[in-house]
Formats: structure tokens, sequence, C-alpha cells
């Protein structure tokens, strides 16, 4: 089913000259996984703020052009009409930010698990069924009585993932989820997106900076600059474009670079799909 | 040992109260002018090891040098004009209502002359590129400004050892790079640069050499191309090499040798046409 719609979407925040957003029109179904890359001020968490309808119900600003949520329309419904489950049990949809301690809320992890999905109103026993499986899922079952502030920076992140899972998201958003994180702790969210991309049960929605990991884990990936859409696209044809990424601001995968210039000298044979791993171009070259 | 090394540790163990040792026999010595990368996990006691540098932590065992000479042995003063250090995020640090302020409160602390304190002030705005910003108040500014104002407000007290934890982390590729040509020119201009960094990348791209710590350990400390080819102490820190240097290291008979750095990799990948052409002729 398709949960947003965006047409011709503009955006204005308060006191401001600059559009936010400027002519954006994309579509999400049920189980898309989406990657959404662009420099600073592109508009990537402004977009997220309109797919949750944080912008404008919450921020202000002028909103032009037609953007709908599992079907409603944003600028004529409430905030609470707007995000009223479609579902009996399941959140229409869930945003995890790039500081994750700034959305904890309880004083164990379980307690801040439970807490998205009592104001949901699922029962009880469910709810403890589902932060099992939550915590589960993102492998922090042994933590479920932690402090959530003593964690570490990749563990609260997953934490904040978690407690959006216990909602049942339909779209699920994490904006910049990685851009504190360590190494080791970018893996983690990477493998753990790669996982939920396999239940088929959400449609997610990756913001980053670097195009690296996100490439290889999503199967659409969206490039905004300066409030416009430039690509939305297979990964392995937006990255065909380095030149243009390179000019917005967004830097290619090495791969991706190579695999171009590999071409252009006739090492390998052309190919209208750009490489986005190391492995996958080492296995193109000649023996 | 180098001859004129800013900064020595010598057997340094740490641990904070209560937890594990975080540095467990740190032995290293870093020379005058290096541009050196910090890197390993977050707890590999990377952030550890370089506030023992600064002397915002003192060594539970073993001693910290700096010009040769201990460092408990120093004013703080004194230290704080030798060795500058940024925080990771710059807004632990910032704290003035503008920006000139910002800049201007630590050598007027030092007890540099008040038109000394202006010169040094212009100068800065420049280098940084916040003239125009000057009067703002500092958290109006974007993350990538912030971060060039915290490390604008160290150099205000001129030292010659630069330490930035994690200069490009919440920035973008553009503003990272940025950052990162600030370093170089400040580099260039003859001062020490310590970088804490995760982004291999960088350390490619910038650094002269690379120290890579886990468990409280230096566990390689080289070139970042003799780095980047020790698996070992690779897998030992959980790091990944830049994805050129994974490309190239396996098929150096494309690239003519191993280039570090995309753009290295490019060129030689491009050259190959100018020879195949050759042959032909």
């Amino acid at each position: 089913m398709r949960l947003a719609e965006l047409s011709d979407v503009g955006f204005r925040y308060r006191d401001t000259t600059e559009s936010a957003l400027d002519g954006v029109s994309l579509t999400i179904d049920d189980g898309e996984v989406i990657g959404l890359a662009g420099p600073t001020g592109a508009g990537k968490t402004t977009l997220c703020m309109a797919l949750v309808g944080l912008v404008p119900h919450a921020t202000g600003g002028v909103l032009a052009g037609s953007v709908r949520i599992g079907g409603r329309e944003s600028a004529s419904s409430s905030l609470g009409e707007l995000l009223t489950p479609l579902d009996a049990d399941r959140a229409l949809v869930a945003v995890t930010f790039q500081d994750p301690e700034s959305q904890i809320v309880g004083m164990t992890v379980e307690e801040d698990l439970a807490f998205g999905a009592e104001n949901l109103g699922v029962r009880r026993d469910e709810i403890r069924r589902r932060i099992d499986e939550s915590l589960d899922f993102v492998r922090l079952g042994h933590l479920r009585e932690a402090f959530p502030y003593a964690l570490s920076g990749g563990q609260k992140q997953r934490v904040a993932i978690a407690a959006a899972l216990v909602m049942r998201p339909r779209l699920l958003i994490l904006d910049e989820p990685t851009s504190e994180l360590d190494p080791h702790g970018r893996a983690e969210i990477f493998e753990l997106i790669g996982r939920l991309a396999s239940t088929g049960d959400y449609a997610v929605v990756v913001v980053e900076h670097a195009l690296d990991d996100l490439a290889a884990a999503v199967d659409r990936l969206i490039i905004l600059e300066a409030g416009r859409i430039v690509f939305d696209d297979r990964p392995d044809h937006v990255l065909r474009k380095v030149d243009r990424l390179i000019e917005i601001g967004v830097r290619p995968p090495d791969a991706s670079v190579l695999g171009l210039a590999a071409e252009q000298v006739g090492l390998i044979a052309p190919t209208d799909r750009a490489f986005v791993t190391p492995d996958e171009l080492l296995e193109a070259f000649p023996r | 040992m180098i001859a004129g090394a800013d900064l020595r540790a010598e057997g340094v163990w740490f641990s904070y109260p209560g937890r594990e040792p975080a540095l467990r026999g740190v032995d290293v010595e870093i020379g005058a002018g290096q541009f050196v990368a910090l890197v390993g996990q977050n707890g590999s006691g990377k952030t550890t090891l370089a506030k023992h540098f600064n002397g915002l932590l003192r060594p539970g065992r073993g001693r910290i040098l700096v010009d040769g000479q201990e460092i408990a042995e120093r004013q703080t003063a004194d230290l704080a004009s030798t060795i500058g250090y940024c925080y990771q995020n710059p807004d632990h640090q910032i704290f003035a209502t503008t920006v000139a302020e910002e800049i201007e409160f630590g050598p007027r602390n030092l007890g540099v002359s008040a038109e000394e304190v202006v010169a040094r002030t212009g100068r800065l705005l420049d280098l940084v590129n916040l003239r125009d910003e000057a009067e703002r108040y500092p958290f109006s500014l974007g993350r990538g400004q912030r971060q060039k104002l915290a490390v604008a407000s160290v150099l205000a007290m001129e030292p010659r050892i630069l330490i930035v934890d994690e200069p490009t982390t919440g920035l973008d590729w553009q503003g990272g790079a940025a950052m990162m040509r600030l370093m170089r020119e400040l580099h260039a201009s003859g001062r020490t640069i310590v970088i804490i960094t995760h982004d291999m990348n960088i350390v490619a791209e910038f650094a002269e050499r690379a120290i890579v710590m886990a468990g409280g350990r230096i566990v390689v400390d080289g070139t970042p191309a003799g780095v980047f080819s020790d698996d070992d102490a690779l897998r030992e820190a959980d790091l990944r090499v830049p994805q050129a240097f994974q490309i190239t290291r396996r098929r150096p008979d494309l690239f003519d040798g191993q280039p570090l750095t995309v753009d290295e990799a490019r060129r030689a990948l491009l050259s190959r046409s100018t020879v195949a052409a050759g042959d032909l002729s």
C-alpha cells in the first residue's frame, strides 16, 4: 500500500526566504528500503519531518503542494488525525533522530521501549511480547534493565530503533543513525538495517551523509540538493553520476568512481550500472 | 628517539575511577611538525591518551613529556600556549556571546596585550572564514562553523601543537574537507597536528602517520600505507581501510602500485589509456 505521497511540495521555515523543500514529488510504498542523502542543508531532515507531519504542524512555516501520509492530506489534518494508526496496533510512522539521547524517556531500557506502545494503547501482555522481540532484534536482550544513558552510542541508537519497532510502524525513518558513532557502531546499525529490510514488514527511510554503506543497504537512493530531488533511482544507477554527485557535495563510493574510470580506459566492458562495493569491482576486473 | 620530539608518552597507564585500565602501557613519540592521526574504536584509549598530552589527565603510571620536560612540572598557562586541544563537540567549549569574544578569551586570559588580542582575532577570523560572523551569537552558527570557531579560539593562544578530537564528525563531506584543508594549512605553517578520527579516508588523504589504538594499547604505528596493510592490527582494532585501498591493494598490477586515495587510484587508471595509446603507435 501507498504510505506517503508528496506532489510538488515546497516548504519554507518561518522567518526564512529560502525554500527548505522545493518541488519535491515522491511516493513511498510498503516494504521499500530507501536511502536519503545530500549535503548539510539540502533538506533531508525537513523531508523526514514532513513525512511525520512535524513539518508544518510542529514547526510552522509555509507548506505548498500536497503531502499525503497514509492517504490523509497533511495540510487539512491535525497532527493527531494525520498520525492515527491505520491498523489497530501498528503506528503509521516512527522516526529516530541523530542524537539518540534526545529521545530517551525511560529510566531503564525496558521502560523506554514500553513508552511508545503504551501511547498507542497496545495491551500490556502484547507490549511485553514486542519488547522481547524488539530487544532480540537489536541484540540488546541482556541490557533490558540497564540505565539507557549509561549505554554506548551504538547501543543507545539501537535502543532508539527498538523503541520505534515496538510500535510496529508501517514506515520507519532513521535520521542519520550513524553520524555520532564509531565504525563499530556504524557497522552494527547497517547490519540491523539489512535485517530490517529483509523482514519486508517495514518501509524504511535511512538518512546518511556518506554513500558507501548506505548505497549497499538500500533498494532506492534519493539525493537532495538545495531542497530539490536530483536523483531518485536504484543505487547502481544513481552512482553512475559520479561527477554530478561530487558537484552536489556527496562523496560517491570509491568503487563507483574507479569502476567508471576502468570502463573509460577499456579495462572492463561498459555497463549501465555502477559498482557499489570493492568486491563487485574486483570481481569485474580481468584476471 | 625522535630529535626534537614534541610529545612523548613513556609507559603510560591510566584508569578512570572504578574502571578497567583505559591505557595499558603506552609508549609513543610525536616529533615536531608531524601530522598524526590517532585512530581506533570508541573506548580504545585515543581521547584518553590525547588528554594526557594537554595535562587534562595525569598518568597513573609512567610519564608524559612535552618538549622533553615532564608535564607535571609545567604551568597550565605555559602549557596552553604550547598545546591546543579542541574537543570533539565544539559546543563543549564554546561559551562566549559573540564569535569574536570567543576567540579573544584565551589570549586575554594569558595576559596578551589588548592590541595583540585584536590583531590575532582579526587574523583568525580570516583564517577560518568567519569575518562576517564576528558579532554573531556562536550557537546561531552551523555545526561546521562552530567547529572552526572552536579551533580558532584554541589557535588564538598560538599553540605549536594542535590536538583536534574528531574534527569532521557531524560535518558533511564538503564541511569535513574544508576543516581538513584548514588543518593542512596549520601544518604547513609549522605546527604539529594530532587529529583523532574514525574516518580512514581522511587518514589516507591527510595524515603522514597513523597510530592505531585498541584496548588501551597502540597496536600499529606507521605511515597510512603501512598501517592499512597490517591486517592483524586492523582486525584487532576492527577497522576497515578506505575502499580505494581495498581495491588497489588486491590489484596493484592495474594501478601501478597501491595508491591510497581514490583520486590517486583514478589517475593511475586513467593514465593506462595513455600507455595503451603509446603502445599502439
